[in-house]
């Protein structure tokens, strides 16, 4: 058993902490960086007092759950994971005992919050919310185990594809900016809702904590952080569709500033939802010249991680590594208060020069 | 017309085409090689759509100046597009930018019969119909050279009578060059070829 659990652990746990550090490192330094121990006590004060908040959190961490039953179900399916599939040779019970591992471990940034919100519940009395805590938590669990379990029935060559269907008649011209967005949504659904869930409930987070007696709208800019750190896989995806799918693009006599403005529209209409809400919400708060600063601040930074990926004289991890530096020193630029419109303005000029740099010599690797 | 000096094209440190020196005039050229012998990578580096070592220039631009793109058209030999958008989404987008004259792109899909089923998406079309689409892509604009990738495969007898014919009119008439692929021996009978290039051993010669 513990041998079982030792090759699982490797394989996907490791592999999964491995690729998400960046995400992870940028929740847990605004957790446990930005936010005091006390205010931690306050919101959690305030979620146990209101069920609608409760389900937002439950909302929340069943999204994080996406995040990662999504994960373990992509490594079983690509090729050197297949041989996890000897499992099936183990008995149910121990199969049970081993996937209840992976949710765990998996989850177990959300559980470890959720224990805490369990006993500050108990403290404060409130037994009828830490069981509402603890259930969803378990829910949580044992959906993954039901995923993983059916997952394990089928052979490692089965892809477990989501996708949309629209009706054949449902056509209407489509202009080329809009072509990955069609993408995304058809093809890569879960994905494309997963990103935006988690961006949009990171940012109403966020508006929903402002303003408070310690800080001021540097709250803004860890958000706009957060949003584009979460399209960091639809950047990915969006490039490998536009190399893939639409090679004559790179035939097409388009200059590099028409390209850019295509790349630009492209993320605008991307982020929309976030603009619509961040706008709403903040219009009695912020002024419209900080608002305009913080929609450009997301952009650029999209637009950067977007073409940064045309770096093609490094390889993927020192890229990966590189933008988890410049991310950290984003976060400590916004933190001492480094004016949004400087920091739009540094890296618009770093993506108009990697664009006109390496955009020719770019190619998907074989 | 064209000017190849020490191309190189590697993919993970493996050679796939090595070309010291070799000069194309204008004209209807014949390129024949095996699968795999890197005529499509070679056909792509022209076209500007992948990166390369060395020097092309095609009248002085290198192909992945703008100006080069408007002079340069490439049909790709296995055409992919997103199953999701329609073909009529796709060519009406790239006459505009290379500049169709007007009206050229209807006659164009309908020489081909893809006015038939263009409004229609992508994902419905045969391989022959994708085919099509492609060979349309490669006529519009005011090209000095189009790049037809293994033009004959996936299309029905009565499609090639048709390509055969509008590539000896859009020569004759606008004194249009021609790159045409092949992996058969085969030499098309009904077009007046300048010369026969062979793609093999990882190069270019000229017949």
């Amino acid at each position: 058993m513990n041998a079982l659990i030792a090759i699982f652990r490797k394989a996907i746990v490791w592999d999964y902490y491995r690729r998400n550090t960046l995400f992870l490192l940028v929740i847990v330094l605004f957790s446990f960086g930005f936010l005091s121990g006390q205010e931690h006590k306050t919101i959690v004060t305030q979620a146990l007092g209101s069920n609608k908040l409760l389900i937002y959190i439950g909302l929340a961490w069943l999204l994080y759950g996406v995040k990662f039953y999504l994960f373990v179900l992509r490594s079983l399916s690509e090729p050197e994971f297949r041989f996890l599939h000897h499992i099936r040779l183990v008995s149910f019970g121990k199969r049970i005992l081993v996937w209840f591992y992976i949710c765990l471990v998996l989850n177990q940034l959300t559980f470890l919050y959720a224990l805490f919100m369990v006993v500050m519940g108990i403290n404060l009395g409130k037994l009828r919310e830490v069981a509402f805590v603890l259930s969803s938590q378990l829910i949580i669990i044992f959906i993954g185990i039901a995923i993983f379990e059916y997952r394990i029935s089928k052979t490692a060559e089965t892809h477990l594809k989501f996708y949309l269907k629209l009706p054949l008649n449902f056509r209407f011209p489509l202009p080329i900016f809009l072509f990955c967005h069609k993408y995304l949504i058809l093809k890569e659904p879960v994905l494309f809702f997963l990103t935006k869930g988690f961006s949009i409930f990171s940012l109403l987070f966020f508006v929903w904590l402002f303003p408070t007696d310690e800080y001021d709208d540097r709250l803004f800019g860890i958000a706009a952080i957060i949003v584009a750190v979460s399209h960091l896989k639809i950047c990915s995806v969006w490039l490998d569709f536009q190399y893939n799918s639409l090679q004559f693009f790179q035939n097409l006599p388009l200059n590099n500033w028409i390209k850019l403005g295509l790349v630009f529209l492209g993320y605008l209409v991307l982020l929309i939802p976030e603009i619509y809400l961040f706008v709403v919400k903040t219009s009695t708060v912020l002024s419209v010249v900080y608002q305009i600063q913080w929609v450009l601040f997301v952009l650029s930074l999209l637009i950067f991680t977007h073409i940064y990926q045309l770096l093609i004289s490094i390889s993927e991890d020192t890229r990966m590594k590189w933008y988890f530096f410049g991310t950290i020193f984003f976060l400590i630029l916004v933190m001492y208060k480094m004016p949004l419109n400087i920091l739009v303005l540094i890296l618009l000029a770093s993506s108009v020069y990697l664009f006109f740099k390496f955009e020719n010599r770019f190619e998907l690797e074989k | 017309m064209l000017e190849v000096n020490r191309f190189r094209k590697e993919y993970n440190n493996h050679v796939v085409l090595d070309i010291p020196s070799l000069s194309i005039a204008q004209g209807i050229h014949w390129f024949v090689g095996k699968n795999g012998s890197g005529k499509s990578t070679f056909f792509k580096s022209l076209a500007g759509i992948i990166p390369f070592q060395g020097e092309i220039l095609f009248d002085s631009f290198v192909p992945s100046e703008v100006a080069c793109k408007f002079l340069i058209n490439y049909s790709e030999a296995e055409p992919k597009y997103p199953d999701f958008v329609s073909a009529k989404d796709i060519l009406k987008f790239i006459a505009y930018a290379k500049k169709s004259p007007s009206g050229q792109l209807e006659q164009l899909v309908s020489h081909f019969g893809v006015d038939d089923y263009w409004e229609n998406n992508v994902g419905t079309y045969s391989s022959g119909m994708l085919k099509k689409v492609s060979l349309v892509s490669g006529f519009l604009g005011k090209p000095q050279l189009i790049i037809l990738d293994e033009p004959f495969i996936l299309v029905d007898a009565v499609s090639i009578e048709k390509l055969y014919d509008l590539v000896s009119k859009t020569h004759s008439e606008f004194g249009t060059s021609f790159f045409l692929s092949s992996h058969q021996d085969l030499l098309p009978e009904k077009l007046q070829l300048d010369s026969v290039l062979i793609v093999d051993n990882k190069t270019i010669i000229q017949k």
